[in-house]
């Protein structure tokens, strides 16, 4: 949607600046790196009026600052308390306005054109998504479970679909996965403004996994889980034929049906990192604690800021690609609150929150090791 | 000078990443809470300490560049809307707790940090401040002393910030000069007195809306953090009730009963006021006195005691965000100020007429005690842009005939502020008020045209 469609809410901004929070690192990581009220949710409303009233024009600087928020929601779940005011929603509609007008940030256009061409966001053939899983991917095979692992996953962290199906095994479900027919899921696209092409992909995906007949989608990619389960009924234009589920709630159910029997691991303090994509987005915050608390051995401590008021890994938005330092200070600041909390594992359950968390762990010397939640299981079975 | 060479001179003094002329800046800076009209900067500067601070006022100075100071934006009255173009500063990124004194119950504050901030670090140290703003998290400390204002949060009991609990300031001159005030400015001595040498200079920058200089550094009164405290919530049917309760919360000046004492009306339900009392104390027994004490004062006054929770709620919520007003609408101030003990009631007619002759109901009339008299407000909710004409128009005719009956206000703010309403009305005092800004600011370069024009006859 175009920002003409959120006239209402944009104008409905008070200026109230609860958004803002008490100071840089409280709530806003892009208030944190931008700094100026521009970077704030407050400051791009009184943009986005001085836009559609035509006082201002995208420019390629603007275009920049809009690239610093991380669309992590946090001023969202703030607003939904005063104005309910869906400022990432008016954000990306800021960014796709920029695309029809012209305005691109020439450092977007590498990272698109590889999506585009080799439908993953690595440049990698789609063959390589085969013949990760192929010893899983029998064709012709049916199941009522698809397992969606999604680009980060299958190019930079394999090992998570490893574990995942592993584990899959261990519990005695069946599933089946697209293989070469699984696109990248769009988000990409969607953040970067990109919506013809974020469109493609999903009418692609969804046509896929429908011609598949399964019940539920799987995935272990907090971005794709919210891109499928709420950006796809959108484009789809109703309710999609299959549902979308993320790893955590089906381990969670797993542990709780008895089909994944947990004994203690080798870790003892852990801390549990909230990915935005799929708490503030999906509200799953409580299922992820449960299996780990679920490990008898384990005793996880919560960070200053999680669930809903959680701080961004710094991978959210494509901030990355535009202003890769700034991210960087970010990522290195969760990694700060992680070990705040004496813990020497930080878990979280999105492949992107690892790459960032794990970078960010290594650059800063801390000694926190980050791990993903299929990892923690599988290790919790193994022992 | 030009433009260009401004900026370039202004970025060897904050760094390029802390200067922006971009136009989506100026714009993100050009309005306050109110329904003012937006007010573009030539410059968005944010300095880093106060030597930048003294840095940009002399460039300004010397070039004779308007500078206008801004916290975190949240005021009501276009106290800091830049109507001369100039500089603006945001004083958000000076947001250091300098000191905090446990021993002898002093914290040291930069101007930008906010309310929120301080409390933060003050109760990991069982300390507290106990007279804050309830603007929400964002509100700096600096920008509540520049206003004198205060919340409901211990008001009651401790009054405004200019009451007591500033000690001292430390404050950039119109012309660079960077002083200290209070105790503070004597040499070797640290803040611990808002009165000094000579007059309470401390006094003059409280409430100065900025334009006598800027203030950098905030010393204020701490307090051990109260380990018990108590919530009430009465409802009333009358307002001369409310003030005889508020008479007597207050009557024992030095030792009054209520921390807080916070009541509102609505307009959808005129005739029902909401009575919110929090009581606080450092030992259990005289907590239990003073809520035995208020509750029977109450009775007496035709209160009738409710859910205690609702009071408990507010108050908890007054410095991390009473975000939920904001749901209905983007929400204006009207008649904000202080007005003697026994004449509320009038006040709270003039809000009834007003509102029912514009058949406008989506407005509250607020008061909330300090010793011996109210704070009293009116917010209105409003959609924007099409109620915005409407809201002002009703606005100007609270603060018009508010005005009349005798209200002090916190601030005044710009031409599109409340300063219309005291044009000509003030005589000598505002003589001596713009006297004292031309001798400090000869320039007339530190917020021109708020609180004072200087034009004016």
């Amino acid at each position: 949607m175009m920002l003409e469609s959120y006239k209402r809410q944009i104008y409905n901004c008070g200026r109230c600046g609860y958004c803002l929070g008490g100071y840089l690192d409280h709530i806003c990581p892009s208030r944190f790196i931008g700094g100026f009220e521009s970077a704030t949710a407050r400051g791009r409303m009184l943009i986005a009026r001085a836009l559609l009233e035509r006082k201002l024009n995208y420019s390629q600087e603007l275009v920049s600052v809009l690239f610093k928020c991380f669309l992590c929601g946090a001023c969202d779940v703030k607003c939904s308390q005063a104005a309910k005011i869906k400022v990432t929603e008016i954000t990306k509609a800021m960014r796709a306005e920029a695309i029809e007008a012209g305005v691109i940030l020439e450092k977007l256009i590498p990272a698109a054109k590889i999506l585009s061409e080799s439908r993953n966001i690595y440049g990698k053939p789609s063959a390589e998504r085969a013949s990760l899983t192929c010893s899983y991917s029998k064709k012709n095979r049916s199941s009522d479970l698809l397992y969606f692992p999604g680009c980060v996953i299958t190019f930079r962290f394999p090992e998570i679909a490893q574990n995942t199906i592993q584990l899959l095994k261990v519990a005695g479900v069946d599933f089946i996965l697209l293989g070469e027919d699984e696109w990248c899921c769009g988000n990409p696209f969607l953040s970067m403004g990109m919506l013809k092409e974020a469109e493609r992909f999903a009418l692609h995906n969804i046509g896929a996994i429908r011609r598949k007949g399964v019940k539920t989608v799987l995935t272990s990619c907090a971005g794709c889980y919210r891109v499928l389960s709420q950006d796809y009924p959108k484009i789809f234009g109703g309710e999609l034929p299959f549902k979308v589920m993320h790893v955590t709630r089906f381990l969670n159910q797993l542990v709780n049906e008895g089909s994944l029997k947990l004994k203690r691991t080798k870790y003892g303090k852990v801390t549990y990192h909230d990915p935005c994509e799929i708490g503030r987005y999906g509200g799953i915050y409580d299922e992820p604690r449960e299996v780990i608390q679920s490990v008898p051995n384990l005793k996880l401590v919560e960070m200053n800021k999680s669930r809903d008021n959680s701080w961004c890994c710094g991978g959210g938005g494509s901030v990355n690609i535009v202003h890769t330092n700034l991210a960087f200070s970010v990522s290195a600041l969760r990694i700060k609150q992680a070990q705040e909390t004496g813990a020497k594992v930080l878990v979280t359950a999105c492949p992107t929150c690892l790459q960032m968390l794990e970078l960010a762990s290594k650059r800063t010397g801390a000694k926190i090791h980050v791990i993903d939640i299929a990892s923690l299981v599988l290790d919790a079975i193994k022992t | 000078m030009g433009s260009n060479e401004i900026k370039s001179e202004l970025i060897k003094i904050v760094g390029k990443d802390n200067v922006s002329d971009s136009d989506f800046e100026l714009y993100a800076y050009s309005r306050d809470l109110s329904p003012a009209t937006p007010q573009l900067a030539s410059f968005i500067v944010r300095p880093r300490n106060t030597e930048d601070v003294k840095k940009i006022v002399e460039l300004a100075n010397k070039h004779r560049i308007p500078v206008y100071v801004r916290g975190c934006g949240c005021s009501h009255w276009a106290a800091w809307l830049p109507v001369k173009g100039g500089i603006l500063l945001d004083m958000t990124s000076m947001d250091r707790i300098v000191e905090i004194d446990e021993k002898n119950l002093v914290a040291v504050v930069e101007a930008g940090c906010t309310w929120f901030k301080l409390m933060e670090e003050l109760r990991k140290r069982r300390l507290t401040y106990l007279s804050s703003e309830m603007g929400g998290p964002a509100m700096t400390v600096g920008g509540s002393v520049a206003k004198a204002g205060g919340g409901p949060y211990g008001t009651c009991k401790f009054g405004f910030h200019g009451h007591s609990d500033i000690l001292g300031l430390e404050v950039v001159l119109p012309t660079g000069d960077v002083v200290k005030a209070g105790s503070w400015a004597m040499p070797n001595c640290a803040p611990f007195r808002r009165e000094g040498l000579g007059p309470d200079l401390t006094g003059l920058f409280i409430g100065s809306e900025g334009i006598l200089g800027i203030i950098t550094k905030v010393a204020l009164r701490v307090r051990p953090l109260p380990e018990k405290e108590e919530f009430l919530y009465f409802e009333f049917n009358d307002w001369r009730d409310v003030v005889e309760t508020g008479d007597a919360a207050t009557r024992e000046i030095g030792d009054e009963f209520a921390y807080s004492l916070d009541c509102s009306e609505e307009a959808s339900s005129m005739g029902n006021i909401g009575v919110k009392i929090y009581v606080f104390g450092y030992d259990q027994h005289i907590i239990e006195y003073r809520k035995r004490v208020l509750t029977k004062t109450c009775q007496k006054n035709n209160g009738k005691k409710r859910d205690s929770n609702i009071a408990k709620d507010t108050f908890m919520k007054v410095v991390t965000g009473l975000s939920e007003i904001f749901a209905a609408g983007v929400w204006h101030f009207a008649g904000c100020g202080t007005v003697p003990l026994h004449q509320l009631p009038r006040y709270v007619e003039i809000w009834r007429k007003i509102v029912q002759k514009h058949n406008f109901y989506r407005s509250t009339f607020g008061a909330w005690t300090f010793p011996r008299g109210w704070t009293v407000y009116v917010h209105m909710l409003y959609r924007e842009p099409d109620e915005r004409e409407k809201v002002i128009s009703i606005s100007n005719e609270i603060n018009r005939r508010f005005f009349e009956n005798g209200l002090v206000p916190y601030g005044i703010g710009g031409p599109e502020g409340l300063q219309p309403f005291l044009k000509g009305k003030l005589g000598a005092y505002y003589d001596l008020i713009k006297r004292i800004k031309q001798c400090l600011d000869p320039n007339n370069i530190l917020q021109p045209n708020i609180l004072v024009s200087l034009n004016d006859a």
